[in-house]
């Protein structure tokens, strides 16, 4: 039986089939912060992609490990992580279980409270922790760890790492069926795809505080106690790139929108890419609306035919678009995607239902906007979905300011409501309502919105081959 | 064992900065039909044990319904990146689409080749929505393999000179979702355009991506006493800023081809007026040659048409 020190495992959303297949980028650092050691890792979605009788007992079952780290990044895990912690435990009852991501930290005390088979949460930023904890050194003696002692939780203030750039974000190859990972969407693995993507780490932290966002500039502070952005070097990005274009990846998906690094970053970034022969596409989501000389360099430095900017437009109401934490107008939104598409970049607007402010009439130029885009644009598609409640997000934190009811206010909350999904049970999906928007009226308007794209199938093939 | 050995292939893309013949390519360039994908970009690849990948080769693979109603599986671009196993990688590209063909029951393989290249090519290089690139080898392959040439068409290259304007109305259509439509159904009606389609239910589609390319000045109509064509043109600035002289034109689609001279004519004088007078002709049938030496034309290359009969032809 192979012996691994350290087994990583980031869960599919349900146990019997694959979703949320695309993993936490701090998955790949951490692999890295300990590949000296035996280290394995799996990912489920993908795995029951591949075969869909994949038995994670099974898998668990035929290999032996010391340590196991498994993400709860997304609360959308928060019943499979915690049922796949159960299950290792089990199987091996001798091994440290650690968990790991923003709803752990943020949970981290009640995770260790209600859940016996947790031995500990790294709450924060795990880079420098997670050696630590393999080299077995004392719980109280490593950053960002909480752990139980003598009846009680422990949890220091979490305290990020000040660089990066000493962090391996790409080496993906400890990843069991890594290759098949970089096709793999959010929800699985398609063979058919036929490109490369991967989500690198290009920097942590933001400047917002969008209302839904549990990434956003409180959040960071609250659940990593990073109080500023921080990219990593253009120098060390660009390494990666190299490597990742070696690896055969066509397209690369940075976690931060360069804008935000400043003009003097992002022309460098753009100008090495190209004395360094980089020639990728890139899937960008902007912060807000990115400026003319931005969208030129961008499409100058990455293939456009293989790039898109995705611009989380939230609402057609400017009013409910601003109170949400995006402060562009519909017709700076409108000459920006013209400047887009005239370079022949590929463009996402993101709208959503659910927002805090909007009401039946706002929706309505959702509904509008949504319909100028069809017909006098070329979006590579268009998305629109209800929002969910995220821990930490300001929805969140300050529900009166913004309007919110939240259903959902534990980890208890969230763990339900992914066991109630894994088993076909009915579950509150958004977590929330609003003071001007019942849950069912949310609902409604976003199958107002399903049918309005119903009869205008956004896009993705196109039936023919020739121009 | 050599390299090819251990070469594998799959649905992939080569490096982008391969794919410079084919600037219409985009991500949503996969085609389904009824669910099933009907687009393969094959490559052929070894990987290092790190996963550094060693690219060997690639080519485009579609299937679709010809207006014969018979099926068809067509390459296009393919690229070798290891002269000296070169035989080697063809074989094995062709093996895939062999499969393919096989699967999807098509009567005959075809590849479009060029023969004769005098000059640089204008992009796109073909009306085939991914792309095609110049490859003598592969032409001298499919030779081998069986293919025959069943078609020749020619791709001139004209600098504007004042000509007699003809009896000839050109127009453009503002609308998007009217000029997408009189476009599907000249490319329904004409010979020169091969696949079988369902005009209403792409001209129900929204925009695609793939139709920042078909603005209104783009795409030209031309309608005489005798017939209707279409040509659809492409600024050679959009792919290269330096040419802003130059343009290419990709797809003729005609009813009738009496028509078409006439209608060149008068589509190079619509060019010239928006600042393209340097302009490649593709999809020239051989009965108009002449008159285009004529006006001082000059050849830029041949495009041979090559089939090979599938047994389930």
């Amino acid at each position: 039986m192979k012996h691994y020190d350290v087994l990583f495992i980031h869960p599919s959303a349900v146990m019997s089939s694959p979703q949320f297949v695309v993993m936490p980028m701090g998955m790949i650092s951490l692999m890295n912060q300990v590949k000296d050691y035996q280290v394995k890792a799996v990912n489920v979605g993908l795995e029951l992609s591949l075969d869909k009788n994949f038995d994670m007992k099974k898998f668990l079952k035929s290999l032996e490990f010391d340590v196991v780290g498994i993400d709860l990044h997304w609360h959308e895990h928060s019943y499979t992580s915690l049922e796949i912690a159960h299950m290792c435990k089990e199987i091996n009852e001798n091994c440290l279980v650690v968990l790991g991501g923003a709803t752990a930290s943020y949970f981290a005390k009640e995770i260790l409270q209600s859940f016996e088979y947790v031995d500990v949460v790294v709450s924060g930023e795990a880079e420098e922790a997670l050696p630590l904890l393999v080299e077995k050194k004392e719980f109280s003696c490593i950053p960002n760890v909480a752990y139980r002692e003598d009846g009680y939780i422990k949890k220091p203030p979490a305290k990020p790492p000040s660089s990066l750039d000493n962090f391996d974000f790409s080496t993906i190859v400890n990843l069991h069926h890594w290759e098949e990972y970089l096709k793999c969407s959010i929800h699985a693995y398609s063979k058919t795809r036929f490109w490369h993507d991967f989500w690198l780490c290009t920097g942590r932290g933001c400047i917002y505080d969008c209302s839904y966002c549990g990434g956003g500039k409180s959040a960071q502070k609250k659940i990593f106690g990073r109080e500023n952005l921080l990219f990593r070097s253009v120098e060390c990005v660009v390494k990666d790139l190299a490597y990742l274009q070696n690896m055969g990846v066509h397209i690369v998906c940075p976690s931060l929108d360069f804008v935000l690094a400043g003009e003097k970053y992002w022309k460098n970034l753009f100008t090495t890419m190209k004395k360094e022969g980089i020639r990728m596409g890139m899937y960008l989501e902007v912060f807000q609306l990115p400026g003319r000389e931005f969208v030129e360099a961008f499409a100058s430095a990455c293939d456009p035919r293989f790039s898109t900017i995705v611009i989380t437009v939230l609402s057609g109401s400017e009013t409910v678009r601003r109170s949400n934490g995006k402060y562009f107008s519909n017709h700076d939104y409108f000459k920006c995607i013209e400047s887009v598409e005239g370079y022949n970049i590929n463009h996402v607007p993101y709208f959503a239902t659910g927002l805090p402010f909007e009401t039946e009439e706002t929706f309505k130029k959702t509904m509008h906007m949504t319909e100028k885009l069809l017909s006098e644009f070329h979006p590579m598609t268009v998305f629109c979905t209800p929002l969910r409640l995220d821990p930490g997000s300001p929805m969140f934190e300050h529900p009166d300011h913004y309007g919110v009811i939240k259903h959902y206010k534990t980890f208890t909350d969230y763990y339900n409501r992914c066991r109630k999904r894994a088993k076909h049970l009915p579950y509150d999906y958004t977590g929330y309502h609003t003071r001007l928007l019942p849950g069912k009226k949310i609902m409604g308007m976003q199958h107002q919105w399903d049918t309005l794209m119903k009869d205008r199938p956004v896009i993705s093939q196109y039936p023919l081959h020739f121009v | 064992m050599t390299i090819m050995t251990y070469a594998r292939t799959a649905i992939l893309l080569p490096p982008l900065t391969f794919l410079e013949d084919a600037p219409l390519v985009t991500l949503t360039s996969h085609v389904i039909e009824k669910n099933v994908l009907v687009t393969y970009p094959i490559s052929l690849f070894t990987r290092e044990d790190m996963g550094k990948m060693n690219w060997l080769g690639f080519l485009y693979a579609f299937l679709f319904t010809g207006k014969d109603g018979k099926k068809v599986a067509q390459i296009s671009y393919p690229l070798c990146f290891d002269q000296s196993h070169q035989w080697e990688i063809f074989e094995r590209l062709f093996e895939e689409v062999e499969e393919l063909a096989s699967a999807f029951k098509a009567s005959r393989i075809v590849y479009e080749g060029y023969n004769n290249v005098k000059k640089p090519l204008f992009k796109p290089y073909s009306a085939v929505t991914f792309g095609n690139t110049v490859n003598a080898a592969f032409l001298d392959f499919v030779k081998a393999k069986g293919f025959t040439q069943t078609d020749v068409n020619y791709c001139y290259e004209v600098e504007w000179s004042p000509h007699h304007t003809c009896d000839v109305n050109l127009y453009t259509i503002s609308d998007f979702h009217h000029r997408r439509g009189h476009y599907l159904e000249l490319c329904r009606a004409s010979p020169s355009f091969s696949q079988l389609f369902d005009a209403e239910s792409v001209a129900a589609l929204p925009p695609h991506s793939i139709e920042r390319y078909f603005k209104r000045e783009w795409v030209i109509f031309t309608e005489s006493e005798k017939g209707k064509c279409c040509f659809r043109w492409f600024p050679q600035s959009i792919f290269a800023k330096e040419m802003t002289r130059e343009a290419k034109i990709a797809r003729i689609l005609f009813t009738a081809p009496e028509t078409v001279f006439e209608s060149v004519l008068e589509t190079l004088n619509y060019l010239h007026a928006q600042g393209k007078p340097r302009v490649q002709i593709a999809d020239i049938p051989e009965n108009l040659i002449d008159d285009l030496e004529k006006m001082g034309a000059s050849p830029v290359h041949e495009t041979v048409y090559m089939v090979y009969q599938c047994s389930n032809g």
